[in-house]
């Protein structure tokens, strides 16, 4: 695919700049295609507007009591925050929400993520109260650039809560708040900034990079939900984050004993020009 | 008796630590920790002024290899260094503070250390007398010593003797680690006499303390003075030299005696933020934060009441101990009343920039139980689930980088998932090109099977290992773009974790 038409990239384009001061959480860049993302280069900015709760889900098609986290966008996500907040750690809240620690180690051997991370255990009762008390606590402290916390049943005024907690405001240091949730619940009302599906990416054959991307593990992650922006921005494009798992360093990806396991931190995200027809992402 | 106690009596070893370039590795040690960018090849001189003069008090080893010497000018000592540069202030009383913190931290290797002032060079004295069976041997303690030194930016010079005056002047003689090892070869400068003294001694060539040994003690005494034969006495063991042994700080701690019992809780609480507020005065005066307080009363007609609170991170922070402590203050069963109130830092740490998250620690420690805030620790094994270690903030401390063990601990070079499930579930498999993975009710086609990879016990852990831990391991890469960490039994298949 030699590139998205220009009829349509200046339409997305359009479409961006019309939405941008209704949806400030995305700093997206419009038309560009899977195919060259990856020779573009990813910036290094977070993806994501600070100062507000995003919520992210596992997409799942049945449920389960021990429901998924995409725990790869989270930890690629703390990496990308962590590089613009040279002092400041990351609180993982609620067990469920609590990486693998191996994952967060890089295969250069840094560890700058595990270094900096903080581990919260609200107790396993059933009621979230503790737990939402924890966030709100971690919210509040500037010693802490980044909070990742299980948000499963929490309520609409507990959203609320949160989003108040995480503006801070007063000059102090803005705080990235990831909330993840369980996929039965991406109906329930929430005052969240912007709630995001998570999914594995299938290979596909039309892509030229083939080779890479059929190797390692790659997760889309797309906008269901953005507090506040217009209808039609969210309906007729679709944002997605993309981060990939790789082995960078192994000679031979099917040599698993040499190969190194390594979070690429390219978060990417873009707009898909699906303009042609006003259709809405199915959740 | 005291036949049979001189034969049992342990050897007395004195290891003698003196630092040749204290100061200035001091100072380059602070202006770094404050956040000065000082080169590795920058020349360091400390400078201090005297009568508008401003002269070299001390440099580093590469300043004086240039030939940068003490007392000069610093005009010229400027010439002589045109390459990268940096002077520092001198600042005794921090070079003497930071000599003690030295000393203290010494008393890993002895109980007993000690400062030797009247060496010249800052000297620390360790006492390693019936330390044997600690210390595999001299040589390897004193290589141990150096080690940490260097490894902390400082040069030192150790020596082994049987006597504290000997191990000093070995240790402030040598210019190489493996020097001579006797006392007849060291320099007479190295018996800590006055100048003076020492530049009669060499009007007549007595350069070494062999030199010396060849002249009669009574002439000794009339040329030189008394206090030249003591020191040599002392070198050789025929005197006892009063030593000193650092004894730790008293930790701060402050009280209030009251008149009567007091039972009215706003008075305690009162009280209690009086002695929190000198108490952190203190703390601020020795530039500390308290890792562990404890609150003391004396009831009358009660027993004691006593309250320990540990903070996440050091603090001396008036307002946030009050509110650690008012809780308990409530709770407190003080009988007829309260008569005396005694507030102590039992721990003490450097205080850190991060003073918030300090608190934001204790605040949720003091709700949600000590255990509430971890962090993860690394170990070195091949099984995921026994790769890390949680480890209680309050216990161990927030800073995973201040412990060297840390970063010793290698990561195992190996794929693991990113998400493991609290328990194995079963799955059907199909293997083979065009294989499936049925799993949680979901059939997924499998393109490309990976492994296996055979996970053992470690042979140090026999017999403790899980059953679901060992065994032959699969990453299974499904169509829909899901990786799935599976594990072969003869029961079946089992999924254990994915990339998620």
């Amino acid at each position: 695919m030699a590139g998205i038409p220009d009829e349509i990239r200046q339409r997305a384009a359009l479409l961006v700049q019309s939405s941008s001061a209704s949806l400030p959480a995305l700093r997206c860049t419009a038309g560009k295609d899977s195919h060259d993302r990856r020779s573009d280069g990813a910036s290094d900015e977070l993806p994501l507007e600070l100062g507000v709760v995003h919520e992210w889900m596992w997409r799942e098609s049945t449920r389960h009591a021990t429901w998924t986290v995409p725990h790869g966008v989270m930890i690629a996500l703390c990496w990308r925050m962590l590089a613009s907040a040279s002092d400041g750690r990351v609180a993982w809240i609620g067990r469920h929400a609590w990486p693998v620690p191996r994952a967060c180690v890089r295969s250069d051997g840094s560890r700058q993520l595990l270094e900096r991370s903080l581990f919260v255990d609200p107790g396993a009762s059933s009621s979230c109260d503790e737990r939402i008390w924890a966030v709100q606590q971690s919210l509040g402290c500037d010693g802490i650039c980044a909070v990742v916390f299980d948000g499963s049943g929490c309520a609409m005024v507990a959203s609320r809560r949160l989003q108040l907690a995480a503006a801070r405001g007063d000059g102090r240091p803005a705080v990235l708040a990831m909330a993840v949730r369980p996929w039965h619940e991406r109906l329930c009302p929430s005052a969240a900034a912007t709630r995001w599906a998570v999914a594995p990416a299938p290979p596909t054959t039309q892509d030229a990079a083939l080779d890479e991307r059929g190797e390692v593990p790659v997760w889309q992650a797309e906008l269901l939900r953005a507090r506040g922006a217009l209808a039609h921005a969210v309906g007729q494009c679709t944002h997605r984050i993309e981060a990939t798992w790789s082995w960078s360093g192994a000679s031979d990806r099917s040599d698993a004993s040499n190969a190194c396991v390594d979070m690429r931190h390219d978060v990417r995200h873009d707009v898909r020009g699906d303009l042609r027809g006003n259709r809405r992402p199915q959740p | 008796m005291i036949a049979q106690h001189a034969m049992t009596a342990p050897r007395r070893r004195m290891l003698a630590v003196a630092f040749p370039r204290w100061t200035a590795e001091c100072a380059r040690r602070t202006a770094r920790r404050q956040g000065a960018a000082i080169s590795p090849d920058a020349a360091v001189l400390v400078v201090t002024e005297s009568h508008g003069v401003r002269t070299v008090h001390d440099c580093c080893r590469h300043a004086a290899s240039l030939g940068v010497m003490r007392g000069m000018s610093l005009l010229q000592a400027r010439a002589i260094c045109s390459g990268p540069r940096t002077e520092l202030p001198h600042m005794p009383e921090r070079d003497a503070s930071m000599l003690r913190a030295c000393a203290v931290w010494c008393q890993r290797y002895s109980p007993i250390t000690m400062l030797e002032p009247s060496a010249g060079i800052p000297v620390v004295l360790i006492d390693i007398t019936g330390c044997e069976r600690i210390h595999p041997s001299e040589p390897a303690l004193e290589l141990q010593v150096r080690r940490a030194m260097h490894a902390r930016g400082f040069t030192a010079r150790t020596a082994c003797a049987p006597n504290a005056a000997a191990a000093v002047a070995l240790a402030t003689a040598r210019h190489a680690p493996h020097a001579a090892r006797t006392i007849d070869a060291c320099p007479v400068r190295c018996l800590r006499l006055d100048r003076k003294v020492i530049e009669r001694m060499h009007e007549v060539n007595i350069r070494r303390v062999g030199d010396l040994l060849r002249c009669t003690r009574a002439s000794i005494a009339s040329r030189f003075g008394a206090p030249t034969l003591l020191r040599l006495d002392q070198a050789f063991g025929r005197t006892e030299q009063h030593i000193a042994p650092l004894r730790p700080r008293p930790l701060p701690a402050v009280e209030r005696i009251f008149d009567g019992p007091v039972a009215a809780l706003d008075a305690l609480q009162f009280a209690t933020q009086e002695l929190i507020g000198e108490l952190c005065v203190q703390l601020h005066a020795l530039e500390r934060g308290a890792r562990e307080i404890e609150l003391v009363a004396d009831c009358a007609d009660a027993p004691r009441w006593t309250r320990r609170l540990v903070f996440g991170a050091p603090s001396a922070n008036a307002r946030h101990m009050m509110g650690m402590l008012a809780p308990s203050l409530e709770r407190m069963k003080a009988g007829l009343g309260v008569e005396r109130l005694r507030l102590a830092a039992l721990r003490m740490g450097r205080m850190m920039r991060q003073e918030a998250l300090g608190e934001w620690i204790d605040t949720l420690c003091a709700r949600l139980g000590d255990g509430a805030v971890m962090r993860c620790g690394l170990v070195e094994d091949h099984r995921p689930g026994r790769a890390s270690r949680w480890l209680p903030v309050l216990r161990h401390g927030f800073d995973l980088r201040a412990t060297a063990q840390a970063v010793r601990v290698r990561v195992v070079q190996a794929w693991r998932p990113s998400l493991l499930l609290p328990r194995a579930e079963m799955a059907s498999v199909e293997v083979g090109s065009g294989g499936s993975v049925r799993w949680r009710g979901e059939c997924r086609t499998v393109l490309s099977w990976h492994g296996p990879e055979r996970i053992a016990p470690p042979w140090t852990a026999v017999g403790a290992m899980a059953p679901a831990e060992g065994g032959d391991f699969w990453r299974a890469q499904c169509a829909d773009g899901l990786w799935l960490w599976l594990r072969r039994t003869s029961d079946g298949w089992m999924v254990l974790g994915s990339w998620s």
